[in-house]
């Protein structure tokens, strides 16, 4: 049975988001240029999103508020650095903060423990990766998108992106060869370009 | 997003992708970002991919950035302008002998010309790389290629002219260690700017109150502050709205100032903290203080976002001494069970009269032998100092 295309929600975020963007972007800047009170704003903006992002990969919601810390005293350390003409604010900020997560899984040898768990919640169809959150329509939107994925490629997505895995460890995670990992990934990030690529135009 | 859709070989999709997922190799990573360097259209194809990332992490439920976190960054930041108070100290001594150092190698070097008659060799960019030819080369190299400027002078006296010694031309390391200085002068400075400008942020001015607040009894003039944030917070109403969140204070602390726990003793009177009503307008996550300067009465209202299990809000009354020294009384604590609560508090006069208090985190365990703030400042009044 055919059914509407679900809408992916990076549409209805764009039209908002090159107005956040210009918003993070100029906090950054500010924030290089020594005007603290950007650092408040920043963290008023984009804690909690950050803060999701980290519970998510840290799966300790203490834990994740530590790591909330080093990535504010990252941006305030760093701002100068930000180039907006390499990536987005929002990008650059994710990169630091699920950076210092996954450092923080690593230091403390938990990969391995996530990983066994996640094999052990392993389930062929299951939406593993991006359940619905039922909380907000963009949530729930990019769950179906996401969930639109074929199994093996949000299996990637989720190992690569979520839980910071290597090439190496999803092949031995999935079982699969490495470059099949590689195709994996690149079709699953191919079609969500192509999904807001289709809603955009 | 560009309007032009542009495609890729499978292979440069693969690298974009594992680019932007952080899976490439630090070689791959290198050569990936030479391309990008160079080519418009996978720069904003990056982007897209990115794009895609940040709208994964933005579907995420939302959560609450918690305030007590921002108080631990707001302590680390302060502990950086402490470093930097030291650093300049630390880095002139060391800088002093660094710059003796370089001074001694380049007369050494210019003596050295002197005696042998010779230009020291530099590294040459006519016959080198220019992508790996740092500028320093290029300066180092220019100025060996160059003629000594030798300046005549024609003596007063009228005898044969004197040839002055010309200055002695930076060396390159002379001119590395230049530019170093220099960049750490900059990030100094820079630093020093954004640690002033977040003790402004701190020791906040006072949030004008465009509405009729109702005032508690006794209290003719309220100042109200967010704790540690100058911004307006999510879910705040704005100045348009009725029962905004000033309006929801005050009322409150007027409803609560039966609950003086005690006797007002040495000019400072506690009333115990006491649970608001949930249906308030408040935004989770961002205390609320406010105080009336010509009275002493103030509240801080924490609300859903109590301190950690480890750390409290204290709220301290300040006064000075009869020897001047500084008195700090705490006048109550907010407890830690994540409910809604209110701090009502009368603050002690100080030397200037004027009333004041501050708001600190402290630990739990030390909260009942407290006998001064030890912990980060959260919140100060305007015109308070620690």
């Amino acid at each position: 049975m055919a059914s509407e295309p679900i809408p992916f929600p990076g549409v209805e975020r764009r039209a908002e988001a090159a107005a956040d963007d210009g918003t993070d972007i100029r906090l950054l800047a500010e924030l290089a240029q020594g005007q603290a009170g950007a650092l408040a704003e920043l963290y008023r903006r984009r804690g909690g999103v950050l803060l999701s992002l980290l519970i998510r990969i840290l799966g300790d919601d203490r834990e994740a508020e530590e790591v909330l810390q080093d990535t504010f005293i990252q941006l305030w350390r760093k701002a100068d650095q930000y180039n907006p003409a390499k990536s987005g604010p929002l990008t650059w900020m994710v990169m630091i903060a699920r950076g210092l997560a996954l450092d923080r899984l690593r230091r403390r040898n938990r990969l391995s423990t996530v990983l066994d768990e996640y094999r052990a919640s392993r389930l062929p169809d299951a939406d593993v990766s991006f359940p619905p959150v039922g909380e907000a329509e963009t949530s729930e939107r990019v769950s179906h998108a996401v969930a639109g994925l074929p199994g093996e490629q949000r299996e990637a997505l989720e190992l690569a992106f979520w839980r910071g895995c290597t090439q190496e460890e999803i092949a031995r995670v999935t079982g699969s060869p490495l470059g099949t990992v590689k195709a994996r990934l690149r079709r699953a990030m191919m079609a969500l370009r192509t999904k807001l690529k289709d809603r955009h135009e | 997003m560009s309007d032009l859709v542009r495609t890729f070989d499978a292979a440069t999709e693969e690298a974009a992708s594992l680019y932007v997922l952080d899976l490439l190799t630090a070689e791959e990573q290198r050569q990936f970002a030479a391309r990008l360097a160079d080519e418009a259209s996978l720069r904003e194809f990056v982007r897209d991919l990115q794009g895609g990332l940040d709208t994964l992490v933005l579907a995420q439920p939302k959560r609450a950035a918690p305030l007590h976190v921002w108080g631990r960054i707001a302590a680390e930041v302060k502990e950086d302008e402490d470093r930097i108070q030291r650093f300049p100290g630390q880095f002139w001594t060391w800088g002093r002998l660094v710059l003796a150092a370089a001074a001694c190698l380049a007369a050494g070097v210019f003596l050295g010309v002197q005696w042998t008659g010779r230009t020291p060799s530099s590294p040459s960019v006519a016959s080198g790389d220019p992508v790996s030819s740092p500028v320093v080369d290029v300066h180092a190299a220019a100025s060996s290629r160059l003629p000594v400027p030798v300046v005549t002078t024609p003596p007063r006296d009228g005898s044969s002219p004197v040839v002055a010694t010309p200055p002695p031309q930076p060396t390159p390391a002379e001119l590395a260690l230049a530019r170093e200085n220099q960049r750490l002068r900059d990030r100094d400075r820079m630093w020093s700017s954004q640690v002033a400008a977040l003790n402004r942020v701190l020791q906040q001015q006072p949030a004008p109150s465009p509405l009729p607040v109702v005032l508690p009894p006794g209290v003719s003039r309220l100042q109200v502050f967010r704790l540690a944030n100058t911004n307006t917070p999510e879910g705040v109403r704005h100045a348009s709205d009725l029962n905004s969140l000033p309006d929801a204070l005050a009322a409150l602390a007027a409803g609560n100032r039966g609950a003086l726990v005690g006797p007002p003793a040495e000019g400072s009177a506690t009333l115990a903290a006491t649970d608001a009503p949930t249906d308030l307008p408040l935004n989770e996550g961002q205390p609320i203080a406010f105080f009336d300067p010509e009275t002493g009465r103030g509240a801080v209202a924490l609300v859903n976002d109590s301190p950690s299990a480890e750390q409290n809000f204290v709220v301290w009354s300040q006064s000075t001494a009869a020897d001047g020294s500084l008195v700090y009384t705490p006048v109550g604590a907010a407890s830690a069970d994540r409910s809604t609560a209110v701090i009502s508090f009368t603050a002690s006069a100080s030397s200037g009269g004027a009333p004041s208090f501050m708001v600190t985190l402290e630990p739990v365990e030390s909260i009942g032998s407290l006998s001064a703030p030890r912990g980060p400042v959260v919140a100060l009044p305007p015109a308070a100092k620690p």
